[in-house]
């Protein structure tokens, strides 16, 4: 095959985090704001559901309401431009931009807006790790440095103001620092060094009232801070550092949140009451709360909003891909491969600690999450490494009927947990559990492959592990069970990586560096495959698929081995250092990513290879799969027309390569809604009728080939039209009365032929206009092929052999049968 | 989300099949009524005819049942020795029964009149059947002989002594008045034609026949002898259809059931197994107390009643479930009840209010989760070892233990125990430590407990002497697991030489392997 090479671009489909930043109500406390990938994204609050998305030029990293004008909506870009929206049209009104001339080590991370068009912009000097607040004057494009604070994070600054004052709160490890923006006057608080740093800071936007968080958990509320004598009331009940605060609109309560999963609301009555919603699964990064205060939105780790109500319920929850946050320190989290499931037409990859998600591609949104392990999460404790029981491995079977997980739990100092599950679609509850087996290796499982179903529904699945065996797992008949059917193992060599071929008669497991090849049916070893020179352990398995279906593609650290497995041969080597290995289950394209990022598409039956780039630098390859299309996607990059290949990243984000030609349009084709021409798709359009009374079309009559059938009162055809097939009696029953109608029939059409074209009775026309026009079309169809037939005379032999056929008797087709049935029986 | 996820014990706990649809089908019938006769329990009929009763033929009556009030209905009491299969006519107005007198007799239900008795046989009477055009009478004798007798004249129409033993099973063709089937000891079961007074089939069972019957539309046999039931084709020349072995004790009757679309065998091994006509498969069970003798089955399914060898009769009824029948009654839990008074008592609010508030439903949890979620582990712990001494669920501590080293609160949980907890602990321990599952979290735990109190065991001395004996118990399980590895051994070796001339050498010809790189560049 001749390369061609074709431009193509690497396309984020799904992740990022949308709880980077604080999101941000609007005016009315119907929907809220959020910055997501490249613009701010606004949802409904009823619904939940994603309504708009506002563009912008740079990355936004702060959003904030306009003190003054209710409507108006701020942006402010890293770029340092103020963009302004309408909140009720969502209409871009201007963009302005300030005047800051920062060298570039110097990066805009926040504004604050006071009510006096006074704004103070937050940059971060990265190299000096400190954030310098500069004062700026909307109006006059005046600016002032403020203060420069050594620490950096997000929430390290606030503002807020008092009756006649404005004031900025800065926090710098155990000192909170206010200086007021009119006067500049500064103020500085200190509190005990043995009680941690501070984490965040939150003033209230109206009273003079600061938050401060520290380390160890506790918070503290300030009053009249813009003295020396600040009044501190104490409130702990956190065990670990809290992420943020926000106090309500009139300074009753407040909420916070932290590493302990739990949402607080503290109430300011110096009753010390608190609510709680415990267990929500991810530590919480930030919040904010509604103008009508009614409803608080928690950013959480696992990049879910929560939009609590004030009576500390859950009532909506806005769900980017779940991503599986980094809760211990030090320790990556694990990102389980990506499986496909063709029923729900998702991507499969873990979600928040201990769940599979399933994430819709054609709509880029999330779908549902499973939980997988069903213990509770565990947060991390002071002093304590906590590890949670997490996914692994998924398998989902080619028809989306099972789905297999592999969970473990290994803090290195109890025994390692592992459990094989086993999962069936189930209308109601989605995934449902079925089988959960405790620890079937002994140790890790390595890898777990479904046979892929073929017809006769044979479910089994091998899993590998570290007890140098691989089990074939089998489903019973009766019951949803599954059990162990067959126990394999190659001297004391560990086996990883574990491949069905397509036709599922042979499955090829890699021992260390060997290759094995087995038989299904016969659970025997059919070959061994060894390179004398081979050391390294194979990482990936994959039989080629159509044309390259006798070549066996086994991947090491840093070469490709492709087999011919009839001479039993090695074919070629290809020195790549390969971090994933897909096949495309459409044609035999397979698709190595190497670890330098590069994305090599090769056929194993072909010496060059298809398409080789370096796309993905940069970013680490943690799993790679083809989404078969529908249809032949002809815009597609020539080797993605039969399958989408999709790459995810070690932090959850999942990309495809596009051409310059399907970049500019979605992916997947919005849905459109059928626009009239010259009417506007407004609510109330959809409630005009598309077709008036008078445009209704004229009742057609009958076809032709009903009108036959019609005009034969009661007859054997009639029924056999009419009948649904199912419901009609065997065949043989029916070849004598067909026969003999068929010949009286003719007879009658010698003698009168204009029978056939009698004027349909009108009760009849109403029932045939009630057939939609698929079936007309369809029935227009057999009424030629059958016309075709009707009309044909027959010669007297013919007919003569026909009466004789039907003087025949038909008895020996049932003895026949009986016999057949007969002899199956014995056998 | 916000919930607390209870401990999964299901982890520990043995799984249960799942329920069939068949099975849900055949626990739909009332508890069983006992009722309790003299002797063993030859035949058990029902009526056909609402309100279905039934005929019990046991020692030297047959009595006939109202399956609702489980009362005796009538009572046919005029035999002078042991009655044999009272059975009823279709219409179940007469009934006729067989008997050691070697007589047939026929009674009139209604009035127990005895109508006629037919005399021919010379010996005992054990089965006899009304032919479907209801004058003619079909009789099986321990003479080696079957009669078939006109019931207006008392007459033998026709006898046939082609067996060799006794006939203790027979059946009346359903579609045809003129066919009539014979079950024997001598293995054999026969078909006649009264038309031709011939033998039509002779097929060989291959035990003693126990009982016969034919499907709903008259095409196949079935017949019971020893272990085996074994389906003809009555049609096609009795061929040979099916042979299941259902029972693993001699099966003594069978009866069609539900519309002819499952076959009820019972046997002395006390059961009662259903068989799908459809598959020939197994599809339910239900167990008895004894060993089972008869079984009446209205063809709906509507009464089932079981005989049994100690005179035992078990009948149990179909539950309506289109609202006929008796409505089951709904039975609530306090709590349930509790809430749906309160729903009762709840009223409309008389205005739509902007936002209305519902009462939060608590999550119902056990203490041990309650003390789990406020962090109390020991707290917990003791609860869970309360629950293990009173209700033995080994699993529940199990689970817990692991929860709690997951947790890292294991250390917590076992510190501050006096003596008599921790031997209580220990006890516990040595007891589950070789089961297989639960072994890997309890050795973890026992780590944790022996570095905890290491020091200070030496001073309690029923921890010292649990602590004895669990390690009594691991050297045990030691000594069993390197004895089990060497039978492992063993086998293995056997097996690899039965093996090791099925193994082809493999080749592999490296020499060919053309060793290439893709040009870097393209």
């Amino acid at each position: 095959m001749i390369t061609t090479q074709e431009e193509f671009k690497l396309k984020r489909v799904a992740g990022g985090s949308i709880t980077e930043h604080r999101p941000l109500f609007s005016s009315d406390s119907l929907y809220i704001y959020i910055i997501w990938d490249d613009g701010v994204r606004q949802y409904s609050l009823k619904t939940g559901k994603f309504v708009q998305k506002l563009e912008t030029p740079n990355e936004v990293v702060e959003l904030l309401s306009d003190p003054e004008d209710k409507n108006l909506l701020h942006g402010f870009t890293s770029a340092g431009e103020l963009l302004t929206w309408k909140q009720d049209t969502g209409f871009f009104e201007n963009k302005k931009t300030l005047a800051l001339k920062l060298s570039s080590e110097k990066k805009i991370v926040g504004l604050h807006l006071s009510s006096h068009k006074n704004a103070v912009v937050v940059v971060e000097d990265t190299e000096k790790q400190i954030q310098k607040f500069i004062k700026y004057n909307l109006k006059t494009n005046e600016k002032e440095n403020l203060t420069v604070i050594g620490q950096v994070g997000k929430f390290s600054s606030s503002v807020g103001s008092s009756d006649k004052d404005e004031y900025l709160a800065t926090i710098h490890i155990y000192n909170l620092r206010v200086v007021n923006l009119n006067s500049s006057e500064k103020f500085k608080h200190s509190v005990n060094h043995e009680w941690g740093s501070f984490t965040c800071v939150r003033s209230h936007p109206k009273q003079n009232l600061i938050a401060t968080c520290d380390q160890s958990g506790r918070i503290l509320i300030w009053r009249d801070v813009m003295s020396f004598q600040a009044i501190k009331t104490l409130h702990h009940w956190h065990k670990l550092p809290v992420s943020d605060v926000v106090f309500t609109g009139q300074a009753s309560s407040f909420y916070s949140g932290g590493f302990e999963t739990v949402i607080v609301k503290w109430w300011l009555d110096g009753s010390q009451s608190r609510d709680f919603i415990s267990n929500t699964g991810a530590s919480i990064k930030n919040m904010a709360i509604s103008p009508d205060n009614k409803y608080v939105a928690v950013g959480m780790a696992d990049n879910a909003i929560h939009i609590v109500n004030s009576q500390m319920d859950i009532e909506q929850t806005i769900q980017h891909v779940s991503t599986h946050f980094e809760d211990r320190p030090g320790v990556k989290p694990i990102v389980s491969r990506m499986s496909f499931d063709p029923r729900t037409k998702a991507l499969v990859v873990n979600g928040r600690s201990g769940h599979v998600q399933f994430y819709s591609v054609e709509n880029q949104s999330y779908m549902f999450l499973v939980d997988v392990v069903g213990e509770n999460y565990l947060n991390q404790q002071r002093g304590l490494d906590m590890v949670n029981t997490e996914v692994v491995l998924t398998a989902m079977s080619s028809d989306g009927n099972w789905f297999a997980t592999v969970e473990e739990r290994d803090d290195g100092l109890s025994h390692l947990e592992c459990r094989l599950k086993f999962w069936s679609w189930d209308w109601q509850h989605k995934f449902k559990l079925r089988t959960s087996i405790e620890n079937p290796h002994q140790g890790r499982v390595n890898d777990i492959a479904f046979q892929p179903v073929l017809g006769d529904r044979v479910n089994r699945l091998i899993s590998t592990g570290m007890n140098a065996k691989f089990i074939t797992w089998c489903k019973s008949e009766e019951d949803s069970l599954w059990t162990l059917e067959f126990v394999g193992k190659l001297d004391n060599l560990i086996p990883r990586p574990v491949e069905f071929s397509s036709d599922t008669s042979l499955f090829a497991v890699g021992f260390e560096s060997t290759l094995s090849v087995w038989e299904t049916s016969a659970m025997e070893m059919k070959s061994c495959l060894t390179r004398p020179d081979a050391s390294e352990q194979i990482n990936f398995v994959k039989f080629g698929n159509d044309a390259s279906s006798r070549y066996l593609v086994a991947a090491s650290n840093s070469k490709i081995v492709i087999w011919d497995l009839i001479p039993l041969q090695v074919v070629k080597i290809i020195g790549l250092k390969v971090v994933w290995l897909a096949a495309n289950p459409m044609n035999d394209h397979m698709a190595a990513f190497t670890e330098g990022g590069e994305l090599v598409v090769f056929s194993p039956s072909e010496k060059a290879p298809i398409c080789r780039r370096s796309i993905l630098s940069g970013k680490k390859v943690s799993s790679a799969l083809y989404w078969p299309h529908d249809e032949v996607q002809s815009n597609a990059v020539e080797w993605q027309r039969l399958a989408q290949l999709y790459v995810m990243t070690d932090n959850q984000e999942i990309f495809t390569f596009v051409t310059k030609n399907e970049e500019n349009r979605d992916l997947f084709n919005p849905v459109e809604f059928p626009n009239n021409e010259g009417k506007t798709a407004t609510p109330l359009a959809a409630f005009v009728a598309k077709q008036t009374l008078s445009q209704v079309k004229k009742l057609e009559p009958l076809p032709m080939w009903k009108q036959q059938v019609n005009s034969y009162q009661g007859s054997c055809l009639k029924m056999m039209c009419e009948t649904p097939s199912h419901m009609l009696p065997p065949m043989q029953m029916l070849v004598g009365d067909l026969v003999n109608e068929y010949l009286t029939a003719q007879s009658s059409s010698n003698e009168k032929p204009q029978e056939f074209f009698k004027a349909p009775e009108p009760m009849e026309v109403i029932e045939g206009s009630s057939t939609d026009s698929e079936s007309e079309e369809e029935g227009s169809k057999v009424r030629q092929k059958r016309r075709k037939v009707k009309t044909k005379k027959l010669r007297p032999v013919e007919e003569s052999t026909l009466q004789s056929v039907a003087k025949l008797k038909f008895d020996w087709v049932e003895m026949l049968f009986d016999a057949v049935e007969i002899t199956s029986d014995e056998e | 989300m916000g919930t607390f996820k209870p401990l999964n014990t299901k982890v520990f706990t043995k799984t249960e099949p799942e329920l069939s649809d068949e099975a849900i089908y055949w626990k739909k019938f009332t508890a069983p009524a006992i009722l309790k006769d003299f002797g063993p329990i030859d035949y058990i009929d029902v009526n056909p005819n609402d309100p279905y009763h039934f005929a019990v033929t046991c020692s030297v009556r047959v009595q006939i049942f109202n399956p609702v009030t489980k009362a005796v209905y009538k009572s046919l009491t005029r035999f002078k020795e042991t009655a044999y299969g009272g059975k009823f006519r279709h219409d179940g107005k007469l009934i006729c029964a067989g008997g050691d007198e070697a007589e047939v007799k026929l009674f009139d239900v209604g009035s127990k009149n005895l109508l006629r008795i037919f005399k021919g046989h010379e010996g005992p009477v054990h089965r006899c059947f009304f032919c479907i055009n209801n004058s003619q009478l079909f009789s099986c004798s321990d003479d080696k002989s079957a009669a078939v007798w006109d019931i207006a004249s008392e007459k033998i129409v026709a006898q046939y002594r082609d067996h060799t033993d006794y006939v203790r099973a027979g059946a009346v063709s359903p579609v045809s008045a003129d066919i009539v089937v014979s079950g024997s000891y001598d293995k054999k079961v026969m078909m006649f034609d009264t038309r031709t007074n011939e033998v039509a089939l002779t097929l060989d069972h291959g035990a003693p026949v126990e009982s016969v019957i034919f499907n709903k539309t008259g095409s196949i046999i079935i017949s019971a002898g020893g272990t085996d039931i074994c389906f003809w084709d009555a049609l096609a020349g009795g061929k040979l259809l099916s042979r299941i072995t259902p029972h693993h004790k001699t099966i003594t009757c069978l009866a069609m059931a539900s519309d002819g679309l499952r076959l009820l065998s019972g046997g002395l091994d006390k059961r009662v197994r259903v068989t799908d006509m459809t598959d020939l498969q197994p599809a339910h069970v239900l167990n008895y107390s004894s060993p089972i003798l008869s079984i009446g089955i209205e063809s709906n399914d509507k009464v089932l009643a079981v005989g049994m060898v100690d005179g035992l009769v078990s009948v149990s009824r179909k539950i309506e479930e289109d609202g006929k029948g008796k409505t089951p009654r709904i039975r609530y839990t306090l709590r349930e009840w509790r809430k749906r008074e309160q729903k009762l008592r709840e009223f409309e609010p008389l205005q739509e209010a902007d936002t209305t508030f519902t009462e939060k439903e608590r999550q119902m949890m056990s203490n041990i989760d309650r003390y789990l979620r406020s962090y109390r582990y020991s707290k917990a712990l003791d609860v869970a070892m309360a629950m293990y001494n009173t209700k033995r669920k080994a699993e529940s501590v199990v689970t817990l233990v692991q929860e709690l080293i997951r947790r890292k609160g294991l250390a917590t949980a076992l510190a501050g125990k006096d003596d008599h907890e921790i031997a209580k602990i220990l006890k516990f321990f040595s007891k589950h430590i070789g089961n297989f599952e639960y072994m890997p979290t309890l050795i973890d735990a026992t780590n944790t407990l022996i570095d905890i109190y290491g020091e200070e065991i030496n001073d309690m001395p029923m921890a010292l002497d649990a602590c004895n004996n669990l390690l009594s118990t691991i050297h045990d399980e030691e000594q069993l697991t390197v004895k089990l590895l060497e039978l492992q051994g063993a086998m293995e070796m056997l097996k690899i030489a039965s093996d090791s001339h099925k193994l082809a050498p493999t080749s592999n010809d490296d020499s060919s392997v053309i060793t290439e790189e893709f040009p870097s560049t393209l």
